[in-house]
């Protein structure tokens, strides 16, 4: 029962972490947000207070497009991995980032003046791309080593396109440079839906899944004969992966970090058992982009950089710590 | 009982095993032996339901496999494939995985589940690194795992595809040793082995598969006397008595 307790209180720190980095993402930044003063305001329902306004249409849709990315970026992460079996994968490699940046600058040429078609477009892009490369995969009858490379190479094609377009269409170029490097500043609470709600179904779908993505672990072989539909399964958790995903780049750019070392370092804590690595990735990403997202607006202020940027000058130093610490889980 | 009438079998279009009749006796060792690529591996596959490119018919306790659901079939038959992935998890959360025909997606384990887990580990010996990561283990430990993995699944009919490779000769008599317990459970095995000797040591009937063709032979003596293992392998099977025992060498 010891282990028992033990994931209790894995889980437990990461909901704090989260709570923590959640009040301080909102307090700091180019004005500081005294709480008690916002309390005030809130009670006495003055909402004309400037503090009043920054917290509610700045800094709170800011901190939750942080945190809904972070988390549904994380999880996708994690399931691509588990799925592919393959450590290497993310979001960003499978191509399912660049199908969601294609979208969206397919979208900001088409429909110049519809704000609201990026994110439609760009989680469009994310779920045809996926399928697409998973059908490739299941064409050509072998298995996650291809649907790895058939990502890559949809990954490049897609790349081109991207750049394709903003040579022969200069003006979206200044839109487009942000959605690439990615970077949550002018979000407001309507540019975040529809896209959270596909966040929290697919992180509660990924949740219902985790069992199967642990037996998925074991080897197909091993999976279909202990009576799973390995390729039902495989199929259901690439859409629910592109569609966490595809949502969280359709407001937040293509932020392909994430996806990547989140889920590295919590299975560095919780092995591979998914009903453990799910939520606790989905927390630390969360708490992951929220942090770097208060970094890129109070390192040098007032002026901001884009949260991509910092992203990865964090996180790439301490991955590689971390790969060379060499923690592993019940050693 | 597990029963093959006129099994053949391939990957793809190529068939290479050519209408098959054998049968798996309830509670006996089976062994099967043949060369690289004859197809043992492959019988064992399509066994287990993995290969779908047969035709001939499949009885497992009397009914056609093509009969039972999948769900169904995942509790009468476990498979130990040869390559494996190892998961990173612990011994126990990766025991726990063998319950899955039971537990399904949605469900939690329930005691009889931990039970299960707990028995499993006890009588292959491995409750004391129940926590740690499967990952991490030697080859050796990992071997015993898998077989309380065999174990905790519960299933009658157990097909295990080269136990023995990759082990140091002490591990393999361990292994030979878990044979056994499987054995005095009540299961069924059917395995794939490449050591011929301990093969027969263990074996309540040898199946050699050669050129498409499967011969049984009930005890050792019948398998040297056909002559088989000269005509396959190119060399001469002797049977020795050493302290007592029986055992069994290969010269060229």
């Amino acid at each position: 029962m010891s282990k028992a307790r033990e994931k209790i209180v894995i889980v437990a720190i990461m909901i704090v972490v989260l709570i923590i980095a959640f009040c301080i993402g909102l307090s700091f930044g180019s004005t500081k947000i005294d709480i008690g003063e916002l309390i005030d305001a809130i009670r006495t329902n003055q909402k004309g207070l400037v503090v009043y306004r920054v917290f509610l249409y700045v800094r709170l849709p800011r901190v939750l497009a942080a945190m809904f990315a972070g988390a549904a970026l994380a999880v996708s992460g994690v399931i691509i991995q588990g799925v592919l079996h393959n450590p290497l994968a993310g979001p960003n490699i499978i191509g399912v980032n660049s199908g969601a940046g294609f979208g969206a600058i397919c979208a900001m040429i088409i429909f110049p003046y519809k704000v609201g078609s990026v994110p439609v477009m760009a989680f469009l892009g994310a779920l045809i791309t996926s399928l697409l490369v998973y059908l490739i995969a299941l064409k050509s009858k072998s298995g996650k080593v291809t649907i790895v490379l058939a990502g890559v190479a949809i990954s490049s094609i897609l790349s081109a396109g991207i750049d394709a377009l903003k040579t022969v269409f200069p003006d979206v170029i200044i839109d487009s440079n942000s959605f690439m490097i990615g970077g949550f500043s002018g979000i407001s609470i309507k540019s975040l839906f529809p896209a959270v709600y596909y966040i929290i179904f697919g992180l509660l779908l990924a949740m219902l899944m985790a069992r199967n993505i642990d037996i998925l672990g074991l080897g197909e072989e091993m999976a279909q004969t202990l009576g799973m539909n390995v390729k039902l399964n495989r199929f259901l958790l690439i859409i629910c992966s592109s569609m966490l995903a595809g949502a969280a780049v359709s407001f937040c750019g293509l932020l392909g970090f994430v996806g990547l070392i989140v889920p590295h370092i919590v299975r560095k804590y919780t092995g591979n058992n998914h009903k453990l690595l799910i939520p606790c990735s989905a927390l630390m990403g969360a708490s992951f982009v929220i942090i770097c997202d208060l970094i890129s607006r109070v390192l040098f202020v007032p002026y901001e950089i884009p949260v991509g940027i910092v992203m990865s000058f964090i996180g790439g130093p301490f991955f590689i710590i971390l790969l060379l610490k060499g923690v592993k889980y019940n050693q | 009982m597990i029963k093959l009438e006129d099994l053949s079998c391939g990957y793809g279009k190529k068939i290479i095993l050519n209408h098959l009749d054998a049968c798996f006796q309830e509670n006996s060792i089976n062994v099967i032996i043949g060369k690289n690529g004859c197809g043992k591996s492959t019988l064992l596959k399509t066994i287990a339901g993995l290969n779908k490119s047969y035709t001939g018919k499949i009885f497992v306790d009397g009914k056609n496999v093509e009969n039972i659901n999948k769900k169904q079939l995942a509790k009468i038959i476990a498979y130990m494939p040869q390559i494996r992935h190892i998961p990173s998890m612990s011994v126990e959360e990766f025991l726990m995985c063998a319950r899955y025909p039971y537990i399904g997606m949605f469900n939690n384990p329930e005691k009889n589940d931990y039970i299960a887990v707990e028995e499993a580990m006890e009588l292959v010996g491995i409750q004391d690194f129940r926590n740690r990561n499967l990952k991490r283990l030697s080859g050796g430990e990992r071997q015993k795992v898998y077989f309380a993995f065999m174990l905790a699944w519960e299933a009658n009919y157990l097909l295990l595809d080269e136990p023995t490779t990759f082990l140091d000769v002490e591990k393999q008599f361990e292994v030979l040793e878990l044979i056994d317990i499987l054995k005095n459970k009540g299961k069924t095995v059917v395995m794939v082995i490449h050591d011929i000797c301990h093969g027969l040591k263990i074996a309540d009937k040898i199946f050699c598969v050669n050129d498409g063709c499967i011969n049984a032979f009930n005890n050792a003596d019948e398998l040297i006397e056909s002559n088989l293992i000269q005509d396959i392998y190119n060399v001469k099977l002797h049977t020795v008595t050493v302290e007592g025992k029986k055992e069994y060498i290969i010269v060229k």
